[in-house]
């Protein structure tokens, strides 16, 4: 009885602690209610009202770069640019979402000046803003511009080289004028310059050889070009970034944003409900749709680059046959798959009609479209390429039935569902798919370039809006000996498709250039070289009581890219 | 004794040695470094960089090397970072230690407080509550418990009370603009909690399970028909031989955490030992997970040792 007693004493104590605890909360947060996640007010979109100066904004990161020195092999993570690079790498074009085109950003006095020279080459001028400084109030030059094309033309640890191996001269001579000079008509040039790139200081890193500019800024660097500067990477925890004060353009309102480093999505969502972090950028997760009502959220969402496709292996029967690949794409319920996938969290999702997204507005087209589920045109085309349905219902044509089996990376619940229905919609189709997934290491360093697959499940990442796809389908692409890197895993060796997507990495005149993809596409869904299936949504979701600003998405920036134009309600994040 | 601890230690480097070949082999056919550069458009970058690392030496060779610069002191570089290797693990280990040290402190008193009283009061109401308390928090799944805390912990006890910032928090070591002490306890206090909880359901059932032993020895009833007060014979006579195996339990499950708070360090975001490893395993970046292993397994080594030692320190009776 005494023990008892004491207990019921401590646990009167704790409970009167809590209650006093509680009672003082309240009082402080008096007149805050629907800031902190429990009041009522409906998201707004939080663009309305004077910018208001200050607060330390903290947004989740699902991943930590591992390296910021872009150019090197060791960067490549899309989330260095998201965290860093995109706000302190100057750059020659920034994207415009609305039009879906490159415009000049402010590093530009003018548009570039792109000239067709006459022995097959081209020259581009860039006339630097009078105004742009890097952050130690030195100028930026074009200087800059020849270092950065010499730094990645020549060097030998370079992420991506392509555009930059052709160039023959960069005219520094003018110190606000680069003139850059290519040896070959490059089509892609206004990725060139910016990207992911951007361009670095000579000043600082010029008399360093590469191994000494990759120590310089491969932890992180202190210099900038953009609207912000790195102010600590703390390694495994958080990137924060502080205004730069010499910036040339609008200057940001917020003091500080960190960006903290939550690898586990059910724990990012958390930090998010619980106001530890006011923005997230998820990957799309049906555990998402929890945010979808929450107060003071807004949860928006829009197609990215980024889609998956099903990769047929023409060297694989029955996928050397067209017929056999036209009736798979007719069997192939793509909205049913998209709508499983993806509609709690994106109720207006399409699956894509191209191996392109519609968020590159500028080269989309719906080729694809005539393949909706139409299981009579299965049954012409199978029966017209000597197929025959058994008595199982399964076609079979030469005492072979159509086994099909299909791999992706072990253990993406996505992609796993993705592959359970297609077994349900192939089957009623007279198809037998069976599924063989691996690791993703052995899928993209084995498989896919040993051919050693029949159907490949997994997603393209376009590294830009440029519509340059010919390493991914042209024939001199297919993996061989020679050229083990080879990207086109389809295997497909076809004029129709060679022919326009050859000439799209060539052609400098843009109208031209859209007639090309247009035949490009055309040919892609003539062939069926794969099946695109769905657009990877873009997911942005902030707490609109308390961030402020033109918050919109930007598909190759991601949706942080003008966070100096953000603020926070009253100064305070 | 000291030649019993020589003796340990010598047996242990083969030990060390067969592990990390076993990890060598399955991370270098498992995984590959350079598979984060597939979407380079540049076709020659994934052969430099296997040029670069050596990956294309047999895997004896590059065993090998790694392990003759491993004993010459020079740990390498991480294959993706390239950040040095030993810099990554300190700093990872000093994190770690952080979450270790509370948990420890807490996790001993409340586990011999709740294995003393269980066993004193046998059968008590109390009793069965920690017995029951005890088999759930052995049962439940750390992800699941590490969830459900930052749900009620967190988002729902910052609801109920009212506040702006929660109590506690989840993710990180500390807030971005407060690097106090009581910030990081604020941050700490989940993953401790979580990792807390299956070490003091087990601790706490070794404590009871060895009072009972010795509370029903002679030499306890002799001394309490000698008139020794209770409380006296519990915490004096008792509970010190009482605590002998719980000691050797704790040490050896001391130096397995240093290598075994992945899911813990993963979802709360705190960079520590386990979630190095898990990066690196993905990754592929063998320059990490090997050096990593050594250390865990070096901690694993020591603590059994000391398991032992201490054995035979607090049990006069033990010989080496």
């Amino acid at each position: 009885m005494r023990s008892a007693s004491r207990s019921t004493k401590l646990l009167a104590l704790l409970l009167s602690l809590f209650l006093v605890a509680a009672a003082c909360g309240g009082d402080d947060e008096d007149g805050e209610e629907g800031q902190g996640g429990t009041g009522t007010t409906e998201a707004d979109g939080g663009d309305e009202g004077e910018p208001e100066p200050g607060g330390t904004l903290v947004i989740g990161a699902e991943q930590e770069m591992e390296c910021a020195d872009w150019i090197s092999s060791c960067a490549g993570a899309s989330w260095g640019i998201w965290t860093l690079g995109g706000y302190t790498m100057p750059r020659v074009f920034d994207f415009d979402q609305e039009s879906g085109e490159k415009v000049p950003s402010p590093l530009m006095a003018s548009e570039p000046e792109l000239e067709d020279d006459e022995d097959g080459g081209m020259t581009v001028t860039y006339e630097i803003a009078e105004e742009a400084v890097w952050s130690d109030g030195e100028p930026i030059t074009s200087s800059d511009f020849k270092f950065t094309a010499e730094s990645i033309r020549d060097g030998s640890d370079i992420y991506d080289k392509t555009g930059y191996t052709d160039i023959t001269e960069v005219d520094d001579s003018d110190p606000k004028v680069a003139v850059v000079t290519w040896s070959e008509d490059f089509a892609g040039w206004e990725d060139l310059f910016g990207g992911f790139y951007g361009i670095y200081p000579s000043h600082i890193l010029g008399e360093l050889d590469e191994a000494g500019r990759n120590a310089a800024m491969k932890d992180g660097y202190e210099w900038s070009g953009g609207p912000w500067m790195l102010d600590e990477w703390v390694k495994g925890q958080e990137i924060s970034l502080i205004p730069n004060d010499n910036y040339w353009g609008d200057k940001p309102h917020l003091e500080r944003v960190v960006f903290r480093f939550v690898p586990e999505t059910a724990a990012e969502i958390e930090a998010y409900r619980s106001g530890q972090v006011l923005a997230i950028y998820p990957q799309a997760q049906l555990e998402l749709q929890e945010l979808v009502d929450a107060p003071d959220t807004e949860f928006s969402v829009i197609d990215s680059l980024n889609y998956e496709a099903l990769w047929l292996n023409t060297d694989k029967p029955p996928l050397d046959s067209k017929a056999v690949r036209q009736a798979l794409a007719y069997a192939t319920d793509r909205q049913a798959i998209v709508d499983a996938l993806f509609k709690p969290v994106n109720p207006d999702i399409e699956p894509i009609d191209a191996f392109m997204t519609p968020a590159n507005s500028k080269w989309y087209s719906e080729p694809f479209d005539k393949y909706s589920l139409d299981l009579a045109m299965v049954d012409e085309l199978m029966e017209g390429d000597g197929w025959t349905k058994g008595s199982d219902g399964v076609w079979e044509k030469g005492g072979t039935k159509a086994n099909l089996e299909i791999s992706s990376t072990a253990g993406n619940a996505r992609r796993e569902r993705t592959e359970e229905i297609l077994q349900e919609q192939w089957r009623e189709a007279g198809f037998n798919l069976t599924i063989n997934n691996t690791e993703a290491g052995t899928l993209f360093g084995e498989w896919g370039p040993q051919g050693v697959f029949q159907i490949a499940l997994y997603a393209q990442v376009p590294p830009s809006t440029d519509p340059a796809i010919c390493a991914t389908f042209c024939s001199e692409n297919i993996p061989t000996t020679e050229n083990p890197s080879g990207q086109n895993w389809t295997r497909l060796e076809s004029d129709l498709i060679d022919e326009p997507w050859r000439a799209v990495d060539s052609e400098l005149d843009e109208d031209a250039r859209a007639e090309l993809v247009d035949q490009g596409h055309e040919a892609l869904a003539e062939e069926v070289p794969g099946i695109p299936i769905d657009p990877f949504p873009d997911i942005f979701v902030y707490n609109s009581a308390k961030l402020n600003g033109p918050l919109q998405h930007n598909v190759v920036y991601g949706p942080f890219f003008n966070m100096h134009e953000w603020w926070c309600t009253g100064g305070t994040c | 004794m000291l030649p019993y601890i020589i003796r340990r230690l010598l047996i242990s480097i083969p030990v060390v040695i067969v592990a990390s070949i076993v990890l060598f082999w399955f991370v270098s056919i498992s995984t590959d470094p350079t598979a984060r550069l597939a979407q380079s458009r540049d076709p020659g970058l994934v052969e430099r960089e296997r040029e670069r690392l050596g990956l294309d030496d047999p895997l004896t060779v590059q065993y090998g090397n790694w392990a003759t610069d491993f004993v010459r002191g020079d740990w390498g570089e991480s294959f993706i970072s390239r950040r040095g290797v030993s810099t990554e693990i300190w700093n990872a280990l000093k994190n770690t230690m952080k979450l270790i040290f509370w948990a420890i402190g807490i996790c001993v008193i409340v586990s011999v407080l709740i294995g003393v009283f269980s066993a004193v009061r046998q059968y008590s109401a109390l009793d069965y509550t920690f017995t029951t308390a005890s088999f759930i928090g052995l049962s439940i799944p750390t992800f699941f418990f590490a969830l459900l805390s930052i749900h009620f912990l967190t988002t729902e006890l910052r609801d109920l009370l009212n506040w702006e910032d929660p109590l506690f928090y989840s993710v990180g070591i500390n807030s971005a603009d407060d690097k106090s002490f009581l910030d990081f306890l604020r941050h700490a206090a989940l993953p401790v909690l979580t990792l807390s909880v299956q070490l003091i359901a087990g601790w706490s059932r070794y404590q009871r399970a060895a009072m009972l032993d010795v509370l029903g020895a002679d030499y306890i009833r002799t001394a309490r028909a000698k008139g020794v007060p209770r409380r006296k014979v519990i915490f004096k006579h008792a509970l010190r031989n009482a605590l002998i195996p719980l000691t050797t339990v704790m040490a050896v499950d001391i130096g397995a955490l240093f290598g075994g708070l992945i899911v813990t360090e993963f979802i709360f975001a705190w960079p520590g030992m386990g979630r190095l490893f898990v990066n690196a395993i993905v990754q592929g970046d063998t320059a990490i997970v090997l050096p990593w292993m050594v250390v865990v397994a070096t901690f694993i080594i020591g603590f059994n040792l000391l398991a032992d030692v201490m054995y035979g320190v607090l049990d006069p009776r033990i010989r080496y």
